[in-house]
């Protein structure tokens, strides 16, 4: 029961840290960090619109999160999420924009699927990389990023700006493509269903198929994944491009459910967030989509909070660098289980 | 317009300087077996307090002195959460690269009410000086003239770090304490310290890359200055397998590929195509010297 409560409260311990570190920050600077956590806890839960709005911000980190977990849980450290969450939200920008009218739930499978390749696709030369060449993934999927940044950039910049738009941005994709504002009985956008739907399919995936389980064995130890016969450059291959193809799919669900078209700064950093989230998780389901839940809820009331207080925006990063480095701190052997402890195998 | 060779290269020179100092100082600290991640956020923080402190002082010395101070700490202080804490070095980096350019924006927007540039008429820049006249060899001008002070500190550094680390007691501790940290344990070397002094050292030398970054340019402090410059001096360690001339050959490169992207912005290539030059050459860079070092030892250990 002790071991129980402990590992339910363990998580939330690195949150408590970072709120108090960042109400230091707060504190010297002449701010008041009650008024100010209070004014976020306010605007990211204080009626039905504002918890809309957080979980519309949870979406993305949903996807970003899973996608950087199924790595990790493998024993590979990639950064892919944040250049295929772009990759994917811009490929299914040009798609949705360009094809003509499909409709219904096709069309926005299909568009669904092309943010999975063109996310896949990203991740695919440090991928090769990393399975064949042994050329350290966090360097490569880290460069790639910013590979990916200025490609899309570019591609927008060049081939694809929408007439009379101040800013870089492609035209708005077809209605139809659009993700139904209401799911069932809710109004809110079905992403949300569709990433929680990825997180129960993780959790599956994980622990109840074979291809999870070589996975995990990866992680836990690359000699004991080689003695169960485990082929390992096949899997660290797969494993990447499933992370790029999730995060390209997040991009996607972002771009059909909220933005509607590819505009410079469509991911909020989500790709690093959602690998603080994977972390501090500790790759557990319930942890990501707690995580989620919490950084969407800091993001979303951070980025509203400071249209009428004058709250800076970066307080986000300050709490969400506090909360990571909490979390490896407290959770010392635990997240490189291969390594040190072989008690969070599982 | 066509490339002028002779500012190529000047530049590459100015521009692997920041880069060889940040990634000469990573290269001691992952030789006592920390890779440092933060080396970004370490960079910012230099360059912050070099600027903040040239523009108190009006002097440039200052600058230089405080970014290395800063960084100094800050390294020391992540080494002993890495160390000490027992904390993950990739995720405490990573968290602390995050965390310094919020609390930066966070303390520049609240205190002085500015979004992200900070600017100063009070500056120093380094002062740049000539060893020979314009009428000697264009080699000898192009290597010897119109560089600051931190250049010639960072060619000493190529030298004096393999000296320091093959030659001296501390540098054989150092290694040891990479090599086999429960061995030299047992062996009786205070390990963690070591650690943590070989943080300050890598995080004083990303101080000071930081502000060899500005100092030597321009008048102004931006959070999005140094947009992974710390990465490609990681990148440069690896890719130079921990020795330091291979590690600065491979900042002039990635230095030679941003002063071509920027002479190619000049020739009208898109920026926003260009300006992934330097990274898509660190992937590639890394990729054959791995590629060339797996062709010469099978099986060999991966750092």
């Amino acid at each position: 029961m002790a071991e129980r409560l402990r590992r339910f409260f363990l998580p939330l311990l690195p949150i408590g840290i970072a709120l108090f570190f960042g109400g230091i920050v707060i504190l010297v600077t002449g701010g008041n960090p009650l008024r100010t956590y209070w004014l976020l806890g306010r605007e990211a839960f204080g009626d039905w619109s504002h918890i809309r709005a957080t979980l519309l911000s949870s979406t993305a980190l949903l996807f970003t999160s899973t996608a950087t977990a199924i790595g990790f849980r493998a024993g590979i450290f990639t950064l892919s999420a944040e250049g295929a969450f772009i990759a994917g939200g811009f490929a299914a920008a040009i798609v949705g924009a360009l094809t003509m009218h499909i409709a219904g739930w096709v069309g926005i499978l299909l568009l669904l699927l092309v943010g999975f390749l063109a996310g896949a696709l990203v991740a695919l030369i440090p991928a090769l990389l990393k399975a064949y060449l042994e050329v350290d993934e966090v360097v490569s999927t880290l460069m790639f990023n910013f590979v990916t940044a200025g490609l899309v950039t570019w591609l927008v910049q060049s081939f694809f700006l929408a007439p009379r738009m101040g800013n870089a941005a492609t035209v708005y994709i077809l209605p139809t493509f659009n993700l139904p504002e209401d799911f069932l009985w809710v109004s809110l956008s079905s992403g949300f269903f569709i990433a929680l739907l990825l997180v129960l399919l993780y959790s599956i995936f994980i622990n109840r198929t074979r291809l999870g389980y070589s996975f995990r064995s990866l992680g836990y130890s690359k000699s004991f994944a080689r003695a169960i016969g485990v082929l390992e450059s096949r899997t660290i291959l797969f494993a990447m491009l499933l992370t790029g193809g999730i995060a390209g799919l997040g991009g996607a669900v972002h771009l059909t459910g909220l933005v509607h078209r590819y505009v410079s700064g469509f991911s909020a950093g989500y790709g690093f967030t959602g690998l603080a989230i994977a972390l501090l998780a500790k790759f557990r389901p319930l942890g990501l989509i707690g995580g989620s839940l919490l950084l969407g809820a800091i993001s979303s009331a951070g980025s509203t909070v400071q249209l009428f207080t004058d709250i800076p925006l970066d307080i986000i990063n300050v709490l969400q660098g506090f909360i990571m480095i909490a979390a490896v701190i407290e959770g010392r052997n635990l997240i490189f289980t291969r390594r040190n402890s072989p008690r969070a195998a599982g | 317009m066509s490339l002028d060779w002779t500012i190529l290269i000047h530049d590459s020179l100015n521009l692997s300087i920041p880069l060889i100092l940040a990634a000469l100082g990573g290269l001691v600290q992952l030789r006592a077996g920390t890779v440092n991640i933060a080396i970004e956020g370490q960079m910012i923080c230099g360059a912050l307090a070099g600027f903040v402190a040239s523009a108190t002082f009006k002097s440039y010395q200052a600058g230089i002195v405080s970014s290395l101070i800063v960084g100094a700490i800050f390294g020391a202080f992540i080494s002993f959460l890495i160390s000490i804490l027992k904390g993950n070095e990739i995720l405490v980096g990573l968290g602390f690269n995050v965390l310094i350019v919020g609390a930066i924006g966070y303390v520049l927007k609240s205190v002085l009410n500015i979004s992200g540039t900070l600017s100063s008429i009070n500056i120093v820049q380094i002062p740049k000086f000539d060893l020979v006249s314009e009428t000697a060899p264009p080699y000898l001008v192009v290597l010897l003239n119109g560089h600051d002070i931190l250049y010639w500190i960072a060619i000493l550094l190529i030298v004096a770090i393999p000296f320091f680390l093959a030659k001296t007691r501390s540098g054989l501790r150092l290694r040891s304490v990479g090599l086999a940290p429960t061995t030299s344990t047992a062996l009786g070397l205070k390990v963690s310290i070591i650690k943590i002094c070989s943080g300050a050292f890598a995080g004083g030398m990303a101080g000071l890359a930081g502000s060899a970054l500005w100092l030597g340019q321009v008048g102004l402090f931006n959070l999005q200055m140094i947009a992974g410059r710390g990465f490609i001096a990681l990148a440069a360690f690896y890719f130079g397998r921990l020795a330091s001339i291979p590690t600065a050959l491979a900042c002039l490169t990635f230095a030679f590929f941003d002063s071509l992207q920027v002479q190619l912005q000049l020739m009208d290539f898109s920026a926003n195509l260009v300006s992934t030059l330097p990274y898509a050459m660190v992937i590639v860079a890394l990729a054959a010297s791995q590629f060339m070092h797996k062709m010469k030892s099978r099986g060999s250990i991966r750092i």
